[in-house]
């Protein structure tokens, strides 16, 4: 299933911003190494986006299928449309602590 | 181990408690059918359901109907010598479905298939308590 792969790039987000707020520290205290190797935060977060997406057009799709009557468990139209539930909100989840994130930066005193 | 792993299984519950039901819907159908493709009253049918290898934890795992079987017991034997399909004795081969049994079979489909949705909700609410961490 798609979603799994959303939910194995999240913790890699996390583990982004986590370095990057590594890295700042580390700047912060003189270091000289600052950001992170691997995918970048905006690719993850678009990947994570499209997953979502998929799954909601595959709620769509089952949804659609229900209503002209094809055969389709109406349970797995249910579930199909949980599961891109509950992924849209892990998603908005991990956007407002990105954002948080952001914002405390953005709040320092320069 | 997907996050949706045991949303998954609890699917592949949910399918089988249908098949179950698909099969007693058959059954109650056909209650009263003497004739059939293969000849003779009809059958009593019922779905065998396997387990899907996989340990719990490892994301895998579930049920899956394995097979449907016809029931091997004797048909009921009723006395209507008017009837096209009795034999030389006046006695039609009625088919082996009893109506409590099957009634009996269409509760525990109902509730097991309720029990499945409540595994599902069940996941659902520790997803959305995961992402509760951290809050407030």
């Amino acid at each position: 299933m798609k979603i799994d792969s959303i939910f194995s790039q999240l913790p890699q987000s996390q583990s982004v911003t986590g370095s990057q707020s590594t890295g700042v520290t580390s700047s912060l205290s003189g270091s000289s190494s600052a950001g992170s190797s691997g995918t970048s935060f905006g690719e993850t977060l678009k990947d994570a986006v499209k997953n979502v997406s998929d799954l909601q057009n595959g709620a769509d799709d089952m949804a659609n299928k229900l209503a002209t009557g094809e055969p389709v468990e109406i349970h797995q139209a249910m579930l199909a449309m949980q599961k891109a539930s509950m992924a849209l909100q892990f998603t908005v989840q991990v956007r407002n602590k990105v954002l948080d994130a952001y914002q405390e930066i953005m709040r320092m005193q320069v | 181990m997907g996050n949706f792993s045991s949303i998954d299984i609890s699917a592949s519950g949910l399918f089988a408690q249908r098949a179950r039901l698909d099969a007693i819907a058959n059954n109650i159908a056909n209650a009263n059918t003497t004739r059939t493709a293969k000849g003779g009253p009809y059958r009593r049918q019922e779905v065998l359901l396997r387990a899907v290898s996989g340990d719990a934890g490892s994301g895998s795992g579930g049920v899956a109907v394995d097979k449907v079987v016809e029931s091997t017991d004797p048909p009921k034997m009723v006395y209507e010598p008017g009837n096209p399909d009795a034999d030389s004795a006046g006695y039609v081969a009625m088919p082996n479905v009893n109506p409590v049994q099957e009634m009996v079979d269409m509760i525990t489909a109902t509730r097991a298939y309720e029990a499945n949705i409540q595994a599902v909700n069940a996941a659902r609410t520790m997803a959305s308590k995961a992402l509760e961490i951290g809050k407030g």
